[in-house]
């Protein structure tokens, strides 16, 4: 029985549609990502459950109970905002206990949830200092065992992470994943970072333009992407004209040089301009027989950090590897004649 | 050699760039030396000293003077009325504008009202106010105007509003009066507070299930208190030092510390300039008194501003 249903919800703003038709199940202590890009309707649908935006239709139900047009107070959903929203005229103490006070739990109660919350993120020390005096990353973990205090049926991120530097971020994100494992609590977290959201998550949802694009596990949404925004959006990726030669066997060719994929194409697929999609890191450098093989002159190459991106110019198109930066790595020179091979299994067509 | 001559031109263009840094302040310090300090020497010096220029404390004694006393009881009065209903006021509009459902028009055209009307004192508001709510003026003729006849045919207008006993040319009106500029000045200054509470915050609050009085009463007014303050304190120091729309609208007749003061430097029968120093001496310390409470409830109040 699903914990949190989301039932063909819509949401339109002065006749533009937001989201449109969303559905979502997700079971208790499940952590699901809304992961896509600015203005796809990933917030909007993340307020529609807190219950800051009505949807103009569908139903919202958290443990069977239908929330569609309660409000927010009266939710029990905690949430946790990118600007960290803790209320800066208050100490961190203050903060964290605001929601207890609010439905009258006495002052032992309220410090003994504090303790235990300032214990979870490890700021003991805190207590009595004003937001303004934490970092960017402390004031984050103050805002999300804020949210936590209330004990809610369902925590909310949106993009917590967005305004803190990388290191911190990676950090961050490690300590709320233990923490909602902790705490077994059903999170929906909304980002736009592809990596949050894949190392982070039990599901994905990809969203395009108010449209669900696909629901799936990080691995399924990475290795299988069902459309070209997924596809494009989630990791790198070459996609590239091919001409289609024999569909049944998924033979296509890229320029004049012949790429076998490990799933035969129906008809109706070959009457459309089919593009072949494969990772940069799933090609391998040199010639390999029984693999794919294609020859090109190395374009360029860029240097970052832990691995190398070459492109190559093969037949007019250019195709993009990633290796590993290791120390014996020969490397070749921009202006070379290279070959890369891959497996049939590692493409698809698209 | 070489190196002292570096040396020389680095210490010129230290000197010019200190200059440079100073220059644009230089006409704002001689403006507040001249017209700022001086006049306050001579006011505190003139409060202690006789016609004949001998020391003396018979001017700050004469502050005891009954007539004396009133009107400053009078001018606080005023001023503390004018700033109280003032704040609230234009702490309605403000927040009408800002976080209420106003549309964007009235809020241009009430944020141009309020700064055309928080600089309109003095002569013409008097005068203004006269012309619509005076005696004769027109608001008052047209209510004056509008009657009634009961059912034995007797007629009635209870909207005469001096047969009501409203006076424009008392403190009632002076307040009314007061109240046109100071309400416009609370909007302009508190509109960018308002504006300043963050949504996330109401949000918060909601989503932690505190209800909107729970909100405004543990996060918004703690955040805006200070501003509250600040402009509350302006509104009083604006009221208790205007003259001018008393002056025009009464004639005198209202005792006021400001048309005491003007009585007696203008040389009036009986008029002592010292007495004025020292009564104006008096408005400074009331000021100076006001402004070290608003400092030590600013302080107490608002801890957790950067310092």
């Amino acid at each position: 029985m699903s914990f949190l249903k989301l039932t063909h919800v819509n949401k339109t703003f002065a006749d533009m549609p937001a989201v449109d038709d969303f559905n979502l199940s997700a079971e208790q202590g499940e952590f699901v990502s809304f992961l896509g890009p600015s203005g796809c309707g990933k917030t909007t649908t993340l307020r529609m459950i807190a219950g800051f935006e009505l949807p103009t239709s569908g139903k919202i139900t958290i443990a069977d109970q239908d929330l569609t047009y309660v409000p927010p107070n009266k939710r029990n959903v905690g949430m946790v905002f990118q600007s960290y929203a803790l209320f800066p005229n208050m100490t961190i103490a203050d903060n964290i206990g605001y929601g207890l006070k609010v439905v009258g739990k006495s002052k032992t109660e309220i410090n003994k949830r504090v303790d235990e919350m300032l214990d979870l993120i490890h700021l003991e020390n805190f207590r009595e200092r004003y937001p303004y005096q934490l970092s960017g990353g402390q004031q984050q973990r103050v805002a999300l065992v804020r949210a936590l205090a209330i004990r809610p049926q369902i925590l909310l991120l949106d993009e917590p992470l967005s305004a803190l530097d990388a290191k911190i971020r990676v950090e961050l994100r490690q300590e709320i994943r233990r923490i909602q494992q902790q705490l077994g609590i059903t999170t929906i977290y909304v980002t736009h970072d592809q990596e949050e959201a894949l190392s982070l998550s039990d599901r994905v949802v990809v969203m395009s333009q108010g449209r669900m694009e696909q629901v799936g596990t990080p691995s399924e949404i990475y290795t299988y992407p069902a459309t070209e925004f997924v596809a494009k959006f989630v990791g790198q990726i070459n996609l590239l004209p091919v001409d289609v030669i024999n569909p049944p066997e998924g033979l296509v060719k890229v320029g004049q040089q012949p790429v076998r994929t490990s799933r035969a194409l129906n008809r109706a697929d070959g009457a459309h301009a089919v593009r072949l999609a494969i990772r940069p890191e799933e090609l391998n450098p040199g010639y390999l027989e029984g693999a794919n093989n294609l020859t090109g002159k190395v374009d360029s190459i860029t240097y970052l950090g832990s691995i190398i991106r070459v492109r190559i110019d093969v037949e007019g198109q250019l195709i993009s590897m990633d290796m590993f930066n290791e120390r014996k790595l020969k490397m070749p020179a921009v202006g070379d004649i290279f070959q890369v091979n891959f497996d049939a299994d590692a493409c698809w067509l698209i | 050699m070489e190196n002292s001559q570096t040396q020389q031109v680095s210490r010129r263009a230290k000197i010019l760039d200190v200059l440079g840094n100073w220059i644009g302040v230089i006409p704002f310090f001689i403006f507040i030396i001249v017209f700022l300090i001086l006049p306050s020497m001579n006011l505190f010096i003139g409060a202690f000293r006789d016609l004949n220029g001998n020391f003396t404390f018979d001017n700050i004694i004469g502050l005891k003077d009954p007539a004396i006393l009133k009107a400053y009881s009078v001018s606080l009065q005023v001023s503390v009325i004018t700033s109280l209903v003032g704040s609230v006021f234009g702490f309605f509009v403000a927040y009408a504008i800002t976080i209420g459902k106003a549309p964007k028009w009235m809020r241009n055209i009430l944020m141009t009202f309020s700064g055309l009307a928080a600089n309109f004192g003095g002569v013409p508001l008097a005068f203004a106010f006269i012309a619509t709510i005076g005696r004769t003026g027109l608001i008052t003729a047209i209510l004056k105007n509008i009657c009634f006849s009961n059912a034995a045919g007797v007629q009635s207008c209870p909207l005469d509003i001096y047969d009501n006993g409203f006076t424009l040319y008392g403190v009632l009106g002076l307040t009314l009066a007061y109240t046109y500029f100071e309400f416009p000045l609370m909007v302009l200054i508190i509109t960018p507070a308002l504006e300043g509470l963050k949504r996330d915050w109401r949000e918060a609050s909601d989503n932690l299930g505190a209800s909107s009085w729970q909100y405004w009463r543990y996060v918004a007014f703690p955040v805006l208190w200070p501003s509250i303050l600040g402009a509350g304190l302006l509104l009083f120091g604006s009221a208790f030092g205007a003259y001018a729309t008393a002056q025009a609208l009464t004639g005198g007749s209202i005792y006021l510390v400001t048309i005491l003061i003007g009585q007696q430097i203008r040389g009036d029968v009986l008029g002592n300039p010292n007495l004025g120093y020292a009564l104006a001496l008096g408005m400074v310390v009331i000021m100076s008194i006001t402004i070290t409470g608003y400092t030590i409830l600013q302080r107490r109040t608002a801890r957790w501003l950067k310092s």
